[in-house]
């Protein structure tokens, strides 16, 4: 009996790990364990809990499926995006763990992606490094999703029009923004971040010529 | 809507490439990371990507270039586009990336790079290119 309910705890245990894992215990005890690497080179960054709050760690190399992350010791833990929210290496590089596409049912896991751009309320991450060419890592255009108020991510369409509209829904109250996106020709890929930097530029300002003429 | 100009596709190209080496800055050490990334991609770019790979990390060193040496993206005198520095000096980065690319490790842009302060160090040659 004791030995079936230590069977599924062992299993629910792996099932928490990346698929490319060999369960714990399915290896002799003088195998390292292989979630974890010796590493050197890893930069001073920090991750983002479930739960939202923030904590220190060492970073070192990641991919669009796994970071692995030292916060105290010698060893980096390799961490998937279904464990945290997102790891930050400083001094400005945002990965965001993106859970739940419902477009891309092979990435049920979850992936990180680049953070482009947040501000207002709005969020934008592209995830390109999930493609097989090379080329299409470096440079191709990029795959983006966005949400907004912490909402779930949609992704950002290559299409011009579908782009539009989804936009046009996200920043309807900016009359600037509007009129450029019905009137000009939008870029999807090239023109998402700078259109939502207009756009949070515009509510800052905004905010503060009120804050100005409220003022005694 | 405006069109990117050829200096913000240059940049956002090394940009694109910094972010996929995990590097920090366009410095020596991110040259090292490129040389690294180009001797572990070395065996299997595909010959139709070849070309683009080029274009894409030679933006990145040359990024590196007038980031670390204060040069200044131009076109040099047989019309190629590169890094021009102290207003002497042309390099052509796309052509030390193709070089290792295609050479290894003998003709590492580690070297090339790190070889920049004594070039500009030997008496500067008349400015022929246009920036």
């Amino acid at each position: 009996m004791m030995a079936g309910v230590g069977a599924a705890a062992t299993t629910a245990v792996a099932q928490t790990k990346p698929a490319g894992f060999p369960a714990p215990g399915t290896y002799d005890h003088l195998t390292p364990d292989p979630s974890q690497v010796r590493q050197g080179g890893g930069q001073a960054g920090a991750f983002q809990d479930l739960e939202g709050h923030w904590h220190a760690a060492q970073i070192g190399e990641y991919t669009a499926y796994k970071v692995y992350m030292n916060t105290g010791g010698t060893n980096y833990q390799a961490v998937v995006p279904r464990e945290i929210k997102a790891f930050v290496k400083y001094p400005g590089d945002t990965l965001v763990a993106l859970t739940g596409l419902a477009s891309h049912s092979k990435l049920g896991g979850g992936v990180f992606g680049q953070q482009q751009f947040r501000g207002a309320g709005l969020q934008l991450v592209d995830y390109r490094y999930t493609r097989r060419s090379l080329l299409e890592r470096l440079v191709g255009a990029p795959t983006l999703v966005v949400r907004q108020a912490g909402g779930p991510w949609q992704e950002v369409p290559r299409s011009k029009s579908a782009f539009q509209q989804l936009f046009l829904t996200l920043l309807a109250d900016d009359a600037a923004v509007v009129t450029e996106l019905k009137t000009g020709r939008p870029r999807p890929g090239q023109d998402a971040t700078r259109l939502l930097t207009q756009y949070a530029d515009a509510r800052v300002t905004q905010q503060m010529q009120i804050a100005g003429s409220t003022r005694p | 809507m405006p069109s990117e100009s050829p200096l913000a596709s240059l940049r956002a190209a090394a940009e694109g490439v910094r972010q996929q080496l995990q590097v920090n800055a366009f410095d020596a050490a991110a040259v090292q990371r490129l040389s690294d990334f180009i001797e572990q991609q070395r065996p299997s770019i595909k010959d139709s990507e070849k070309q683009g790979v080029v274009t894409a990390l030679g933006c990145f060193l040359g990024q590196c270039l007038v980031d670390t040496y204060g040069g200044t993206w131009a076109q040099g005198p047989d019309k190629t586009t590169g890094v021009g520095i102290n207003r002497a000096y042309f390099f052509n980065p796309f052509f030390r990336v193709s070089e290792q690319l295609a050479k290894g490790e003998a003709e590492s842009v580690v070297k090339f790079f790190a070889g920049i302060p004594e070039r500009l160090a030997l008496k500067p040659v008349r400015k022929n290119w246009i920036s």
